[in-house]
């Protein structure tokens, strides 16, 4: 078995609306999973914030997920504006009591609550998570969604949030990640769909390894296939480790609830 | 746990393992990403970290079609026991049958991909209007049992028409329907390559075909040799099928060493 700590910040469980075979949806399942393969914590969000409701996902998930020092619950976000959703004071009162310390925004396309990254009405909601240093699960279905376009306020506006990039895969627009990350040192990747050969390599001796995050994309991943990526990536240990946890532990432990 | 996947963790290479890729791209610039790995030798020093003893190269997506194919001939030539070098064929750019035989009599290429991308908006012709080059370089193949490699472009119809050339459906775990229509022709394989493709794909992709016709691919140097063996290894199939998927199958069909 490996060394590394491995801290999963990519996973989700509950009802799914297209599942893969044998899908269990239960936290003890993604339990199972990480003793099987030696991934010491997880920090899973509810599908049904995706597919159905963030908010109705988030209570899904309190009344799920059972306490463990190695489990970290995400709760989906959105604007409070149409009411489906607490304003963010409500929301960080609730947070601070489930304790949950980092938060999922999920761009997902027609179906989703929000299908872009839409500034003027997650305002509010940003400068309340910034001001506790809560991270960001920038969860984008389209990876041609975000360019530097998009991003650059979003860092620039709100230095003391993480940002951590969930993306299905690596395309073109991965190019303007590398202008952002020599400007703003709270952009952060998720390694599962960063899967171009070298990536891990060509990141952390440009950027350094604190800039990527392990993640498996659970279910519908194998929490394997980034494990390998990192395990035979050729950084040093220290990278390493900071790669499939550390960084993801200190940006838990900052944060200010 | 299997015994293959807990070496994978420990990072063991996994040298005992006949492993080869089936669908890897000479490295180089690429438009629709940017790409670290730059140079074969790099691509190659990655692939022994994992064990990956042989990988079938073809060109990238490259305006100039037979500089790409010298260029994975020149490659193939530095490293004749780890690269297997296929013809990338575009009826746009020549004779697909004479660049063929050019491929395979003077440079020693073994095989040939076919690519979609080939066709785009401004093609001045559908690549399906080439019907009768289609049927000459399927006759050419099916004489040098030349394996073929192809993403889309390909119909049902020629895969059955040519049944001594075997097929290979790139990223084709994913396509259901394409895997149960052609599912009785022993000519007809998928590979595993595709950053979308998740395990219980290759395990789905067993299923319908059987452990012998699907192979391992990566897409590298788009994609990472151990994501994508992760991918094969925690796919629930038992030891014997991994072995087939991840490079017996392969040495099967180009006829190398190690092939049951």
């Amino acid at each position: 078995m490996h060394p590394l700590e491995f801290v999963d910040v990519n996973c989700a469980i509950g009802p799914y609306y297209n599942p893969p075979p044998e899908y269990d949806p239960s936290a003890q399942a993604l339990l199972a999973r990480m003793d099987e393969l030696g991934i010491a914590e997880a920090c899973p969000v509810a599908l049904m914030g995706r597919d159905y409701s963030p908010w109705e996902g988030n209570l899904w998930l309190q009344k799920n997920l059972p306490a463990s020092p190695r489990l970290h619950p995400v709760w989906a976000v959105a604007p409070h504006y149409s009411g489906e959703f607490p304003a963010p004071a409500e929301l960080l009162e609730r947070m601070a009591a489930a304790g949950v310390r980092m938060v999922r925004l999920f761009l997902s396309g027609v179906l989703s609550f929000l299908d872009r990254l839409d500034l003027p009405v997650l305002r509010e909601l940003f400068d309340a998570l910034a001001a506790h240093r809560v991270p960001l699960l920038l969860d984008c279905y389209d990876p041609l969604l975000l360019h530097a376009q998009e991003l650059e306020p979003l860092l620039s506006s709100w230095p003391q949030m993480p940002v951590i990039l969930l993306l299905p895969k690596v395309v073109q627009n991965e190019r303007w990640f590398h202008y952002l990350w020599e400007r703003y040192d709270n952009l952060y990747l998720e390694l599962s769909g960063y899967q171009v050969l070298g990536g891990i390599e060509n990141i952390c001796r440009r950027f350094g390894p604190e800039r990527l995050l392990y993640g498996s994309r659970y279910p519908y991943f194998t929490p394997l296939q980034s494990m390998l990526q990192l395990i035979y990536s050729d950084i040093d240990e220290a990278s390493k480790k900071a790669v499939a946890g550390g960084t993801a532990r200190k940006l838990l432990r900052e944060v200010r609830l | 746990m299997s015994a293959l996947r807990a070496r994978a963790l420990a990072g063991e290479k996994l040298s005992d393992v006949l492993i080869i890729d089936f669908h890897v791209h000479l490295p180089g610039p690429w438009a629709g990403m940017a790409i670290p790995v730059q140079t074969g030798e790099h691509m190659l020093a990655i692939a022994e970290r994992v064990g990956v003893l042989r990988l079938v190269v073809f060109g990238a997506i490259h305006p100039d079609l037979r500089a790409t194919n010298d260029a994975v001939a020149a490659f193939m030539r530095r490293y004749p026991e780890r690269v297997v070098g296929f013809a990338t064929l575009n009826p746009y750019q020549f004779d697909m049958v004479a660049e063929a035989r050019r491929c395979f009599d003077e440079l020693g290429l073994k095989g040939v991909k076919l690519h979609s991308m080939h066709e785009g908006p401004h093609s001045p012709r559908p690549m399906s209007s080439y019907r009768k080059e289609w049927e000459r370089l399927f006759a050419f193949l099916a004489e040098r049992k030349g394996p073929v490699i192809y993403h889309g472009v390909v119909s049902e119809e020629m895969v059955r028409a040519f049944p001594e050339v075997p097929f290979v459906m790139a990223h084709g775990v994913g396509e259901v329907q394409a895997m149960e229509r052609l599912q009785d022709c022993p000519n007809f394989h998928v590979d595993t390559a595709s950053t979308q493709n998740p395990a219980w794909a290759i395990r789905r992709a067993v299923s319908i075909l059987g452990p012998k016709r699907v192979l391992w691919g990566t897409d590298a140097p788009l994609d990472d040799f151990a994501q994508r063996l992760g991918v094969v290894l925690d796919s629930g199939l038992e030891e014997e099928a991994i072995r087939h998927v991840l490079g017996l199958n392969a040495a099967r069909l180009l006829q190398i060493g190690g092939a049951s």
